[in-house]
């Protein structure tokens, strides 16, 4: 029974991905191995961000920005690394993946800058987003745990 | 005609085998020997595999995609496919305590070498110092291992510090990546080889032209799932090359526990358990080979001690490499293409020279080329987008130098055995001195961080790991070699003291464990026990 929400989020982070279009098999296999994820921890925080997530692929973009961060090893980007598996791995999707993006040195670097100017301008934006709710959400979750 | 009763698939016991069969003598094998799966589609390259094999998620990823890596702190930059689950599958019967020492262990039919990355090279006079024999006893063997398995190799700077006595293939074309590293490497060799640092191209059991069965290496890119041409070698193909002999019995799906022992102290055979059934076997024969490995040879020994005289002793002077993994960028190589579908491991070796043969270095140079994305891509420091938009562009620029340096034999690492009743015994590994050579490593280090930069390479401090003891995969010294009349010692035959008939063909018998790989030597030393074994 397809879980409409682990479909749509699914849908999200591959496109966020690079993959808009993907065959039905890899959000099967996406909700089969969270499912077999058994005892992962996740916070207040965490469901949070996966939430934000998988509200868009910009959104994506904020939240996954700051979980390299906060949340290197947390619910997030774990998912995303399991969509990236299966999309690398499938035949109709991996080319995207099993590739260098070749073109001269120069280009190449002024391509790396631009990123690289786009990252920073998305941390800071991150920053201002998800602050608030880590320093909200991590401090009522550490409330909790203490009590 | 002898009758010899060999213990393990590995590289050391089906070389020790296949040697006594070519004079006519009897071998019976035995091991838990899991099997390799069949690889599909064995003329399909890496990225062919994926559009053509049935179902490629489960072919890559598993039934239930277990084998993803997930980022965690002590993630690999990549992840054995579900075709290697066979390499490390172990019985229940087997049971490891481990103490600041995290070894790999198989029971697949070949051993560990089914996953090793082909690196073969000959010891020389100064690494066997600690040994009980000369080079010249070795040196024969090499050259009949050579011939049996295939190794592509050049002569070049590297030879200072391994012979090259055998009869070795032509090597592998270079990729794009190893070859302007080699070629600035000659522009600027004076430089680096004042850091004491040496390149040369690293000599690899892979064929370039076709042997037997065995199909030469045309660059599928499917290296680290298993070849499926089989280019790459494995002992199981000389453990296929066995079956020819109609005086060869190979017994799988048996645990051996003991080595059956007279009441004059002769070797006459193993007690085995079957796997499936769990029921005890006898097995005869007139001399007994130990070649399970260093780990499963000490657990089978220590066991028989413990069954014939209640003796627990501690074996010490467990040896492994230390293992540190150096990634680098080469910058002008940004914005290149890559090649897929080529080999997928080494093309490049490194060697050290330190003040003792402890301090000496070897290492191997990996360009990136055909590899799982996943595993790499979290690591990088910033988002998944903005990894994939990076990691694209450099790509063509990324490799790996691994490097391991020498260890000897230290009263304080210790196997020992955990009896808890008659049937499990838990084989304890103790590596207590895990510092000793932290000193020398961090130099090895410094040194190889500025060779890289000296031919173009940037290796990034935060990006170097030390990894935990066990990382090498190459375990020995617990029942050393030596002309001493020492207990738990073994004589330059191979013979186990305090026993009769009964030998040692594996690492457990080394007396010290040089920086370069030895699985090389391993399959030469058994050929040197069997040779002598008449």
């Amino acid at each position: 029974m397809p879980n409409e929400r682990q479909v749509r989020e699914a849908r999200t982070f591959a496109s966020y991905l690079g993959s808009p279009s993907f065959p039905s098999e890899i959000a099967e296999r996406y909700q089969q191995a969270i499912q077999d994820w058994r005892g992962v921890p996740s916070d207040r925080f965490d469901a949070w961000l996966l939430r934000l997530a998988a509200s868009g692929p910009a959104l994506t973009a904020i939240a996954d920005t700051y979980a390299r961060f906060a949340r290197p090893y947390g619910d997030l980007r774990r998912r995303l690394t399991l969509m990236l598996a299966l999309l690398e791995t499938h035949g109709a999707t991996h080319h995207a993946y099993d590739r260098a993006r070749a073109s001269s040195a120069a280009a190449a670097w002024l391509a790396l800058a631009g990123v690289g100017t786009l990252w920073a301008l998305r941390t800071l934006l991150a920053g201002i987003i998800c602050a608030p709710a880590h320093l909200l959400l991590g401090a009522k979750t550490s409330a909790r745990r203490s009590g | 005609m002898a009758r010899h009763l060999v213990i393990g698939s590995g590289a050391s016991g089906v070389h020790y085998a296949l040697t006594v069969l070519e004079r006519g003598d009897e071998v019976t094998l035995l091991d838990v020997g899991y099997e390799r799966p069949t690889a599909p589609l064995p003329d399909a390259t890496y990225t062919q595999l994926k559009e053509r094999v049935d179902d490629p998620l489960t072919h890559f990823l598993g039934a239930r995609v277990e084998y993803v890596v997930y980022p965690g702190p002590t993630s690999k930059p990549y992840g054995f496919p579900p075709d290697k689950a066979y390499v490390f599958r172990q019985p229940a019967a087997w049971s490891l305590q481990r103490q600041g020492f995290d070894p790999l262990v198989s029971f697949a039919r070949g051993g560990l070498a089914e996953a090793w990355t082909g690196g073969s090279y000959e010891l020389d006079e100064r690494d066997l110092g600690a040994f009980p024999f000369s080079l010249g006893d070795l040196q024969p063997h090499y050259a009949t291992v050579a011939r049996r398995i295939g190794i592509g190799a050049e002569r070049d700077d590297l030879a200072r510090f391994s012979p090259m006595t055998a009869d070795y293939d032509a090597p592998l074309p270079l990729d794009a990546h190893s070859a302007q590293l080699l070629a600035a490497y000659a522009r600027r060799r004076r430089s680096v080889n004042a850091l004491g640092v040496y390149l040369g191209r690293s000599r690899v059991a892979v064929l370039t032209r076709p042997r037997g069965e065995r199909a030469e290496c045309t660059q599928l890119g499917r290296c680290l799932m298993g070849c499926p041409r089989e280019s790459l070698y494995a002992p199981s193909y000389t453990l296929r090359e066995l079956h020819r002999f109609p005086t060869f019995t190979y017994v799988p799906g048996v645990f051996v526990e003991r080595i059956l022992v007279d009441g004059s102290g002769s070797a006459t055979g193993a007690m085995a358990r079957e796997l499936r059934t769990g029921v005890e076997q006898k097995f005869a024969g007139d001399r007994v080979v130990l070649a399970a490995g260093a780990l499963a040879t000490s657990r089978i020994y220590l066991s028989t001690l413990q069954h014939e005289n209640g003796a627990a002793p501690e074996l010490p002077g467990l040896m492994d490499n230390r293992h540190v993994m150096m990634p680098f960028v080469t910058p002008s190589r940004v914005g290149r293409d890559v090649e897929i579908a080529s080999y997928q491991f080494h093309h490049l070796a490194l060697g050290m020279r330190g003040s003792s043969p402890s301090d000496d270095v070897h290492g191997q140079i990996t360009a990136l080329k055909g590899a799982q994305v996943h595993p790499i891509v979290p690591s990088l420091p910033f988002d998944f987008r903005t990894s994939l938009a990076v990691f694209g562009r450099v790509r063509a620029a990324l490799g790996t130098a691994n490097f391991w340096l020498a260890d000897t034999r230290r009263e304080a690492n210790v196997a020992h055995l955990r009896v808890a009743n008659d049937t499990q015994h838990q084989l304890v590994l103790s590596y207590g001195d895990d510092r000793s050579d932290l000193g020398r490593t961090h130099q090895a280090i410094a040194a190889i961080r500025k060779a890289l930069r000296i031919i173009g390479a940037i290796a990034p401090k935060s990006q170097t790991a030390v990894l935990p003891r066990g990382s090498s995969v190459h375990y020995a010294g617990t029942l050393p070699m030596t002309d001493d009349e020492r207990p738990h010692t073994c004589r330059a035959d191979g013979s186990l003291r305090g026993f009769e008939r009964l030998f040692v063909a594996d690492g457990a018998a080394f007396s010290s464990l040089p920086a370069k790989n030895i699985t090389f030597t391993l399959m030469a030393n058994a050929v040197r026990i069997a040779d002598g074994a008449r």
